[in-house]
């Protein structure tokens, strides 16, 4: 369960969230707003990349604050872009890094790398460098990456944007196939549908909280009113 | 750069990575401390026969040493141009035998195991203040990187030229600089977010 208990953030005078209060604990929660609505600031609160100026967030009763090292563990996080969170040059390498991080035994991390390859398709491309794969198997395998540490959330920001249709696709499906709870941040609507519950994102506050079925059409007319208020 | 042949492990792959960094090292001063032709003709010799030895591909090995070879040829027409052909010489016999004992060592070693090697030595490092880990971090970072780096040029080069900029040395530096720092806060943050804490 994710708790937002009075939350602000503000880097110098720029206030980005004001006063968020709230609680997810559905498994798939999408995060939808404009440039600058303060939806990857929402979305960094959740692992403790950066916390919050006022406010608590709880993950599971632990403070991202306080209980930064096991909050890194328990939230995963996968960036837009995979070239810049692709650390080692090989395939295999990358995978095993953040469990070289938790200081496993070589045998461990060697299985738990083999499991992931095998889980999402990636077998054959083990022993490839990172920077020759194409831009779906590179976002693949920054998933990867992170799944490996078998975390029991999954943030993604904008995991999606780059990538043609057929890779935007296969993204979401692996999504949308995760065990763990999974907050997507994405300007992709379609692939929004058959989340559970949608946060609208509008200058750090949010403006509608509902499921797709409502916050989707919501967050259309949204965009569409302020382009008529721009002509 | 720094790609590493897996299609077929030979003995060179089986060599633990930090022996061959020693071999690397050795060689590497042991080539400058003698001006004897004779020995570095031995250098040079051992150094084109041990890819041999291993019937390691010669494409990427000729891929690999093509830009270094060219300086090589450069210089040592220089020398022969001054009337200097045993110089000419001795400055191919040990450029040449370090770049070919690099490249057969990046084509048959991992980038995690020279790192995790690396690391190693630099253990004795921590009570002078330097974290073996991070260095070692760093280093594979710069290799991962390196590549990344070059796309982000041709990109930026392409984009300036489709705008009529080719020339601008600035308008490539003045983008690639700030792309270049935008990753490195991404990555930072990416790395964190993997659990790293430089221990
Ligand atoms: N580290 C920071 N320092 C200063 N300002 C920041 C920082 N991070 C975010 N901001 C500012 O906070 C605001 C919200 O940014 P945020 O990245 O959360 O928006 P976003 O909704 O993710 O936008 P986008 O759709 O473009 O990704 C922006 O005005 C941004 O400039
Ligand atoms: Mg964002």
């Amino acid at each position: 369960m994710i708790e937002f208990d009075n939350v602000s953030m503000r880097f110098g005078d720029l206030s980005v969230l004001e006063h968020l209060t709230l609680t997810l604990d559905e498994r798939r929660v999408a995060v939808v707003g404009a440039n600058g609505s303060g939806k990857s600031t929402f979305a960094r609160l959740l692992n403790g990349l950066i916390t919050p100026t006022e406010g608590t967030v709880k993950i599971d009763g632990l403070s991202t604050k306080a209980d930064a090292r096991a909050i890194r563990r328990k939230v995963g996080f996968v960036f837009q872009n995979p070239d810049n969170q692709i650390v080692y040059p090989l395939v295999e390498e990358d995978i095993a890094f953040g469990l070289k991080n938790l200081k496993l035994p070589k045998a461990e991390i060697a299985t738990r790398v083999d499991a992931v390859l095998a889980r999402y398709g990636m077998e054959t491309l083990r022993q490839r460098s990172a920077h020759l794969l194409s831009g779906g198997q590179k976002q693949m395998l920054a998933i990867s990456s992170v799944l490996v540490m078998e975390p029991d959330y999954v943030v993604f920001d904008e995991p999606t944007t780059l990538l043609d249709l057929r890779n935007k696709r296969r993204v979401a499906k692996a999504i949308a196939a995760l065990p763990q709870t999974a907050i997507v941040v994405s300007h992709d609507l379609d692939f929004l549908t058959d989340f559970e519950r949608v946060l609208v994102f509008e200058a750090g506050q949010i403006v509608c909280d509902a499921p797709p079925s409502q916050a989707l059409p919501f967050y259309r007319n949204l965009m569409a009113a302020e382009d008529m208020g721009n002509v | 750069m720094f790609e590493i042949c897996l299609s077929r492990i030979t003995w060179l792959h089986r060599l633990p990575a930090g022996f061959k960094l020693l071999v690397l090292a050795f060689t590497g001063a042991a080539v400058f401390l003698t001006n004897d032709p004779r020995i570095l003709g031995g250098f040079i010799g051992f150094a084109a026969l041990l890819p041999l030895s291993a019937w390691l591909p010669l494409a990427p090995i000729v891929k690999q040493i093509t830009p270094a070879a060219t300086l090589i040829a450069a210089l040592a027409t220089f020398h022969i141009v001054v009337g200097d052909p045993v110089s000419a010489f001795l400055v191919t016999a040990r450029l040449g035998t370090v770049i070919l004992l690099a490249v057969a060592l990046t084509l048959t070693t991992r980038v995690s195991a020279m790192v995790d090697a690396l690391e190693y030595c630099f253990t004795p490092l921590k009570y002078i203040g330097i974290n073996p880990a991070k260095t070692g971090l760093t280093l594979s970072l710069a290799i991962r990187f390196i590549p990344v780096l070059f796309t982000m040029v041709t990109e930026i080069r392409e984009a300036q030229k489709a705008r009529g900029l080719e020339g601008s040395l600035f308008a490539v530096v003045m983008p690639l600089l700030v792309r270049t720092l935008r990753m490195a806060d991404d990555l930072a943050e990416a790395i964190s977010a993997r659990g790293y804490d430089g221990n």
